[in-house]
């Protein structure tokens, strides 16, 4: 049983096993092209971005120096500005000023400085943070500018408008100064983007952060090779640089815009990703295997109860069968035991019946005798008598010796038939009917005579019956004998017995008829039990018709039957 | 021998004996004729109810055993007429059942076959006993005495024999005495069937009043005689 379990067990985990197996391959299959998936999806994204990125850039600057530009503009347009530009006059020039740069620092935050050049590029006047003394580039144009330079130690974004008078000479110029974290506030409030600006000292050529103070920047980048779309990893995050070439005013001026995107989302998008895809596939991998594990556990279940049913139910086989053995040994013992007792009953029974027969048989020579008896005695009286008398005459004498001695060899004869009678035959023999019926007429003719008996015997087909004669005698007579007792009993004058023998259908039949009233027994098979008797004491043993019915039906293959009809019993025998 | 005189009541009897056994029936005749005057065998109760309307019978010997009727009912019948009759039966049965009808049936004696020679002879005497009421000898009225066994009337010295008729006749008055005995009574007892004339009832009464004395039987006149004692 153990053997089988294991054995299942390892079919259950085996199948399991394979099963897990698929669903890990394919899982693997599914997750590595969803990874695929997100990680082109993230790259077409990153590229797209970039492009964004310098658009954004691009038209920031764009607008922001169209913005300028135009505001310097309609400032030299002002009333008296020109004038004031003209005769290089500071305080004209600030207080016309003022009302326009209070209203333009207020615009950004990041407007640096509001800055009057005369047309020599020298600063004038100005608002806010104190410019460079000189205007780079003063002299070479005419036309309004913008760009980046480096000054105090710093990378400023410049506009230049240029006033000019009624003959388009230069009369001065108007600055705005920004910082340069304007574009990258731009660009952050409008793509969510931290943006850095390297520039290169002039000096000793050392990059220099522009935001010193930018922690993030400062560990992401730390001066290192910066490649464009290089992924930087930093424990504050996953960082996507973009890198924008800042053209400065002049060569000198070059600088860089990095700009970091921070992409752990993506990161997380694809760990998000590949941890759903693994929980799913974890859970789908439970689920399967808590179902076959179930169905295998149900099945197995199934199979241990019907193990189990079967195991119990060939434990009960066995039981049964031990038992049954037990019980036929049992059987067996007390089978023969009752048949030990059956026996010695029969044996009983026989001797009984033996015993009874002969009673009856010694009854019957008594009654066979009485008669020659009788007619000795009487013809012995005579004889004395008539000697007594002188009368007994040598005829006389010789006459009556003869007649008794007749009587001698009849009475020498009836106990030769009863001796014969009593001596039983150790084998089965083919007998006439008529024989065994002669006998049982020769033997009980005297008593049935002298009870005023008819019988009358009919033999109609002499057939052989095979078996011990003398017994199936002895059956008829304890037939004829009971008949004869109840109807002495009843005190009948004209009792008649009748015996008839036939064959009918192949059946050897012989039939005892009696006129003695029938029996009132009822069930009336219940004569053939031993020990019943209807009889008085005296005249019954109660064995007579069960060992008629032994012999006939146990030693001689026949059987015999019994009915009231019309005036008696009949008794049937079958051969 | 006393037996034998008082076997010889029987020497002027008639005895009726039913037996249905020949070889017994032809034995027992042989005896009983030593004893009897006439001995009638039959075969079977219906020839016994026959016999007895024919004739009158001083014994009866019956077996009961016989075809057609038992001896047993046939003394029954018997005795509804005659009370007095001995009987002796033969029987081969000794249940009871047999012994206790025959004791209702008064019955001398009942014997069992085989039976001894004592034993049948001793019944005998019983039943001759029971014919004479037990007395041998009976003093008539003229002062003779008759003697049963010999059949002999005693006159003082003088014996007088009587002839087998003669005893007959008178045993048969002193049976009825101080009764009238037909003709007819007395032709059937000793004549049976031979029709005798008047005359020789006359000379058979002549005779024996000759030999016990005139006295003693009366003639009544128109029916027969009288015995007186």
């Amino acid at each position: 049983m153990n053997y089988k379990q294991k054995r299942m067990i390892s079919v259950k985990t085996k199948t399991i096993t394979l099963v897990l197996a698929i669903y890990l391959v394919l899982s693997a299959v599914f997750f590595f092209i969803r990874y695929l998936d997100i990680k082109d999806f993230a790259q077409a994204s990153q590229n797209s971005e970039l492009l964004k990125v310098k658009l954004v850039y691009n038209q920031t600057l764009k607008r922001t120096s169209k913005f300028y530009i135009t505001r310097g503009y309609a400032n030299i347009n002002s009333f008296g500005i020109k004038e004031a530009f003209s005769k290089n006059d500071a305080d004209s020039l600030y207080k016309l000023s003022l009302p326009r740069w209070n209203i333009i620092r207020k615009e950004n935050k990041y407007l640096k400085s509001f800055c009057f050049y005369n047309k020599d590029g020298k600063l004038i006047t100005y608002f806010g943070k104190k410019p460079q003394n000189y205007l780079l580039l003063s002299q070479k144009n005419t036309k309004s500018y913008d760009g980046f330079w480096q000054g105090d130690n710093s990378l400023n974004y410049h506009t230049v408008s240029i006033a000019k008078d009624k003959n388009s000479d230069v009369i001065g110029f108007i600055t705005f100064v920004i910082d340069p974290q304007y574009f990258l506030f731009e660009i952050k409030k409008l793509m969510n983007i931290h943006a850095y600006i390297i520039y290169k000292d002039s000096d000793s050529r050392k990059n220099i952060f522009m935001l010193k103070d930018d922690k993030v920047a400062k560990d992401t980048i730390k001066s290192e090779q910066i490649e464009n779309l290089k992924v930087i990893e930093t424990k504050n995050g996953i960082f996507q640089p973009y890198i924008i070439n800042g053209i400065g005013i002049d060569s000198q001026n070059s600088f860089k815009i990095i700009f970091l995107q921070d992409i752990s989302h993506w990161k997380n998008t694809l760990q998000k990703a590949i941890l759903q895809s693994l929980i799913a596939m974890i859970i789908l991998i439970l689920i399967t295997a808590g179902i076959i594990s179930y169905g295998f556990d149900m099945i197995l279940k199934e199979l241990d109860e019907s193990n189990r049913k079967l195991r119990k139910s060939q434990n009960e086989l066995e039981d049964l069968n031990k038992n049954l053995q037990i019980k036929i040994k049992k059987e067996i013992q007390l089978k023969l035991k009752k048949e030990r007792e059956a026996n010695e009953k029969e044996r009983i029974l026989a001797h009984q019946s033996k015993l009874a027969s002969m009673g009856e048989m010694i009854g019957n020579i008594a009654h066979q005798w009485r008669q020659p008896l009788t007619q000795l005695s009487s013809i012995l009286i005579s004889l004395e008598l008539y000697f007594e008398r002188g009368k007994l005459t040598k005829d006389r004498f010789q006459v009556k010796a003869k007649e008794a001695n007749e009587q001698i060899n009849f009475m020498s004869r009836t106990i030769d038939d009863f001796r014969n009678f009593f001596t039983s035959k150790k084998e089965k023999e083919y007998c006439k009917v008529s024989y065994a019926i002669d006998n049982v007429e020769k033997l009980l003719l005297a008593s049935l005579k002298n009870n005023d008996i008819d019988l009358m015997v009919e033999i109609k087909d002499d057939f052989d019956i095979y078996g011990f004669p003398n017994e199936i005698s002895q059956a008829f007579i304890n037939i004829l004998s009971n008949a004869k007792d109840v109807i002495l009993e009843k005190g009948m004058k004209n009792g008649v017995i009748h015996i008839e023998a036939f064959l009918e259908n192949d059946k050897k039949i012989v039939i005892f008829t009696d006129n003695a009233g029938g029996i009132k027994v009822d069930p009336i098979d219940k004569i053939f039990e031993p020990y019943f008797s209807t009889k008085h004491a005296k005249s019954g043993t109660g064995i007579g018709l069960y060992m008629t019915k032994t012999i006939i039906e146990k030693n001689n293959n026949g059987k015999i039957e019994v009915q009231n009809i019309g005036k008696g019993a009949v008794f049937t025998v079958i051969f | 021998m006393s037996s034998c005189n008082i076997l010889d009541i029987l020497s002027d009897k008639k005895v009726l004996y039913a037996e249905d056994e020949e070889g017994i029936r032809t034995n027992v005749v042989d005896i009983l004729e030593l004893f009897f005057e006439k001995v009638v065998a039959v075969g079977d109760g219906k020839e016994v109810m026959d016999e007895m309307m024919l004739s009158s019978y001083d014994m009866l010997i019956f077996d009961i055993c016989m075809p057609h009727m038992d001896g047993l009912e046939a003394i029954r019948r018997i005795r509804q007429k005659d009370k007095k009759i001995p009987i002796i039966i033969l029987s081969a049965h000794t249940e009871q059942d047999y012994l206790w009808r025959a004791v209702e049936l008064k019955i001398t004696r009942y014997l069992t076959k085989p039976y001894d020679k004592q034993t049948f002879l001793k019944a005998l005497e019983m039943a001759a006993l029971e014919i004479v009421g037990d007395n041998l000898n009976i003093t008539l009225k003229s002062g003779c005495i008759y003697n049963y066994s010999q059949k002999v009337v005693c006159h003082g010295v003088e014996n007088i024999k009587l002839s087998k008729n003669e005893s007959r006749f008178l045993e048969y008055l002193i049976k009825r005495a101080n009764q009238s005995v037909t003709f007819d009574d007395i032709y059937d007892y000793i004549w049976e069937f031979d029709i005798p004339s008047k005359e020789a009832i006359k000379s058979l009464v002549k005779e024996v009043r000759k030999k016990i004395g005139s006295e003693c039987i009366k003639n009544v006149y128109g029916i027969g005689y009288m015995l007186e004692l």
